[in-house]
């Protein structure tokens, strides 16, 4: 009886897993790119590009951009083709590509460019993107292919502000329906939208640069980041962004997968709130920047060639107007700056941090181990990571900070310049304000990259703000993938990726 | 009987009032709430008011309890904060993952822990009976995550023969599904399986040391006689108490195994609604999980009595 009842689990349990092993539809031979998403927004997770809670992984794919961004930092053609401004950079005209349809079929004029634009500055969408575009003060559409903006005040790189990744294409009225429709003019079009199962993209044949290479995009909710490690490396998925320094090792054995680790603009960095003692002292800055050996820190954080030091400057080295430095540790210099700024033994600060960040404790850890000769002591306090951009985040005098790329403009303006709303260490410099002012309005390039390399100078010499590297970035996707650029994933060319 | 019953709906009807009152004020206590959950570092104070706004959370929370309880009575479960959408949409398909995952590992397990179970016990310090405790043992003393890693590692890894993580998405087929949940399932059965075997090993080491079978072997029934006839009804009648808390538990209490699985089943949606403040969801699961595991000690009292006549009499 017993050996029965044996036999009969056991023959259950081969059924199952032989019934299982046939369906085998998990590693699929075709040309369909599947992807993992970490699904940021819990759920609330939308097609609307201006949204809060933007399925941004699908937008980038569903939807055009004027102007595209490029991995060495220049503009080039999206669905404007065109453009220029007066001389004195306050107005903007663009031409707009002919013979591009929605997936609706209908064609993009620039009443849709109009619309789009209007969009972004609707308050009743809250949209994080609207700061970006705030000097803007009247579009028109003068033709069905021109589009004419109005700024308040000159920028003679505004172009690159319409580069920011949220600004996006839609039709012209489709406000009520975009979250759900996902309508644009990209090189893939939505078949089905289920952000935390499985959301299908297929092939938009008719694309103005070229039908894609690839039939179709599935992108699957893997919220855990071991689970898609493990999808990863079981070829469940072809495609694996943002993958942590303590990962990368599992990846360096696995013949089938290829990683590409990539320079760019992201950072974390830690904030010393400039309005709170004792940080309101330049010198006392000075002599916590001056602490530290940077390339020890990266190589702790991010491992060897983990990523690009810095010199506190958030402009990024492949940004056009990135200031180049150098910045050495110096310990006895930290250590006279405090005692001119009055602190001869010393100084004690709680640094605050938390774990929504793989990054944040290991480099709060390492900050603290370095300034410790200098005579700094850091108490790091861990906070509970799902309060701490409410109770934590520019409240205390020093806490870690996460930022994503931008360039040289937006960076200075959203994160430095006296009363922005991000400005998390709480800057406030009449002169760097007029020089920011000064950067935007001059029209000849070489004297805005002086302007520009002024800034980042000061900030190096005066800001809240430490930043020893720039991570890179890493991401591992399967060797059938062809043509995938070591681009940031937000300035990638979908169409031309293909599978083999 | 009937006593029994409506005793146990009128305590299961008063547990359920006090989870729904016992959750709500823990949530109440948690720092932040849904809007600076989901804004993150978005969250500007005039966003923050304007999320609070259209969530309804600016209202009063004592004034939220009773609109939320007096929507529960009418069949209404609510509006999830983070999801933004009805949260029987959000439920009905985590509750059938999640059956359907335990129902699997309740499948893969129990039978086999029993039959196992009394392997060891009928012939205790015997070679058979020291392997079984030893990987029972074994099994018992890794934590979860390392004993699904052990499956994981043998049927993906290794074979290719299962995917290593569940892909599971609405309007799936039943057979696709399955194949997500057999890892997962077999994760649990091995942390089930030695609980439930060490039980029934003790137990029946006892019942076969009990008078009544050696009188039965003194009479000269045959030893499968004695164990089919004698030996399993008063050895299991022990076990169902213990067989219906690890059924709560594989339906309730597997989030690591989800997590590590990436299988999207009720564990999941709680712990997620948790960081995401979502009350209505939180609220509901926990209801819901409460009702599981209500239901699971009913059926464990149910089949007690069944096979032992003296607990008929208790109740």
């Amino acid at each position: 009886m017993l050996y029965r009842c044996c036999c009969l689990i056991l023959g259950t349990l081969l059924c199952l897993v032989v019934s299982a092993c046939e369906q085998r539809d998990w590693k699929k031979s075709d040309r369909i790119l599947r992807m993992p998403h970490p699904l940021e927004f819990g759920g609330a997770d939308n097609l609307d590009p201006l949204s809060p809670y933007r399925f941004w992984q699908v937008n980038l794919m569903l939807y055009d951009q004027l102007l595209r961004l490029e991995h060495d930092g220049q503009i080039s053609p999206g669905l404007a083709t065109h453009w220029s401004s007066n001389p004195e950079g306050t107005v903007w005209n663009f031409k707009l590509r002919q013979n591009v349809i929605f997936h609706n079929r209908k064609p993009f004029t620039s009443e849709d460019a109009l619309y789009s634009l209007k969009r972004v500055k609707d308050p009743e969408l809250a949209s994080p993107a609207s700061a970006v575009l705030a000097l803007i003060s009247e579009i028109k559409a003068p033709t069905p292919y021109t589009l004419k903006i109005q700024l308040s005040s000159p920028h003679h790189d505004f172009p690159l502000l319409l580069t920011d990744y949220r600004i996006r294409i839609i039709p012209a009225g489709s406000s009520a329906h975009i979250a759900r429709s996902g309508i644009g003019t990209g090189p893939f079009q939505l078949v089905s939208l289920d952000p935390e199962g499985k959301t299908v993209l297929t092939a938009f044949p008719e694309y103005w640069d070229g039908k894609p290479a690839l039939s179709g995009v599935e992108l699957y909710c893997i919220p855990d980041s071991q689970a898609r490690v493990q999808a990863l490396l079981a070829g469940q998925i072809d495609w694996l962004d943002a993958v942590s320094a303590r990962q990368q090792p599992l990846f360096h054995q696995q013949q089938q997968l290829r990683l590409q680790s990539i320079p760019c603009g992201e950072w974390r960095g830690i904030i010393f709130r400039i309005d709170k003692p004792p940080f309101n002292d330049a010198r006392v800055r000075q002599a916590l920047k001056i602490a530290t050996d940077r390339l020890t820190i990266m190589e702790l954080v991010s491992g060897k060639e983990g990523g690009q030091i810095s010199c506190d400057n958030p402009v990024w080295s492949g940004d056009g107007y990135h200031y180049s430095s150098t910045c050495r540790k110096n310990i006895q210099q930290a250590r006279n700056l405090l005692a001119e700024a009055g602190y001869p033994d010393g100084i004690e600060f709680e640094l605050h941090t938390c774990d929504i960040e793989p990054e944040f404790i290991p480099l709060a850890e390492a900050y603290q181990q370095q300034v410790q000769e200098a005579g700094v002591r850091v108490i790091i306090r861990r906070i509970p990571s799902d309060s701490y951009w409410q109770s934590v985040w520019m409240k205390v005098p020093a806490m870690t900070t996460r930022w994503g790329q931008r360039h040289a403009d937006q960076v200075l303006n959203e994160l430095f310049r006296s009363g922005a709303p991000w400005n998390e260490s709480g800057y406030r410099n009449s002169a760097f304000d007029q020089l920011l002012d000064a950067a935007r309005a001059e029209a000849d390039s070489s004297k805005r990259h002086q302007l520009y390399s002024q800034l980042q100078q000061i900030l190096q010499d005066d800001g809240g703000v430490y930043l020893p590297y720039f991570p890179n970035y890493i991401r591992v996707t399967s060797q059938q993938l062809v043509n995938v650029p070591a681009t940031e994933t937000k300035i990638i060319h979908w169409h031309r990726i293909g599978k083999s | 009987m009937l006593r029994l019953v409506s005793k146990l709906l009128l305590s299961s009807l008063c547990s359920l009032l006090l989870m729904g009152v016992l959750v709500f004020m823990l949530v109440e206590k948690l720092p932040g709430d849904a809007c600076t959950a989901l804004l993150a570092q978005d969250a500007q104070p005039e966003r923050i008011e304007q999320c609070r706004k259209s969530l309804g959370l600016d209202l009063p929370s004592s004034e939220r309890f009773v609109v939320w309880a007096s929507n529960l009575l009418k069949g209404d479960l609510g509006w999830s904060l983070a999801k933004r959408r009805p949260v029987s949409e959000i439920i009905w398909p985590r509750l059938s993952n999640t059956l359907l995952l335990g129902t699997l590992a309740a499948l893969l397990s129990i039978p086999l822990a029993i039959v196992l179970g009394f392997l060891a016990g009928l012939r205790p310090g015997r070679k058979s009976d020291n392997w079984i405790s030893l990987a029972s043992i074994g099994a018992m003393a890794l934590p979860e995550f390392v004993v699904a890693l052990g499956p994981m590692y043998l049927f993906s890894f290794a074979t290719g023969w299962l995917p290593a993580v569940s892909l599971l998405y609405d309007a799936q087929p039943v057979s696709e599904q399955i194949q997500y949940a057999i890892l997962p399932a077999l994760s649990i059965a091995l942390l089930v399986n030695a609980h439930i075997m060490r039980t029934v090993r003790s137990a029946t080491i006892h019942v076969m040391n009990s008078h009544y079978i050696q009188m039965a072997r003194f009479k000269g029934v045959t030893p499968t006689s004695i164990v089919l006839r004698h030996a399993v009804r008063p050895t299991l009648a022990p076990c169902t108490g213990t067989l219906s808390l690890y059924m709560a538990w594989i339906f309730c209490g597997v989030v690591v195994v989800e997590k590590v699985f990436n299988y999207p089943g009720l564990g999941m949606l709680l712990v997620n609604a948790i960081c995401e403040r979502d009350y209505p969801v939180i609220q509901v699961t926990c209801m819901l999980m409460t009702l599981i595991c209500i239901a699971c000690s009913f059926c464990g009292d149910l089949c007690g009595q069944l096979f032992d006549p003296r607990q008929r009499e208790c109740a």
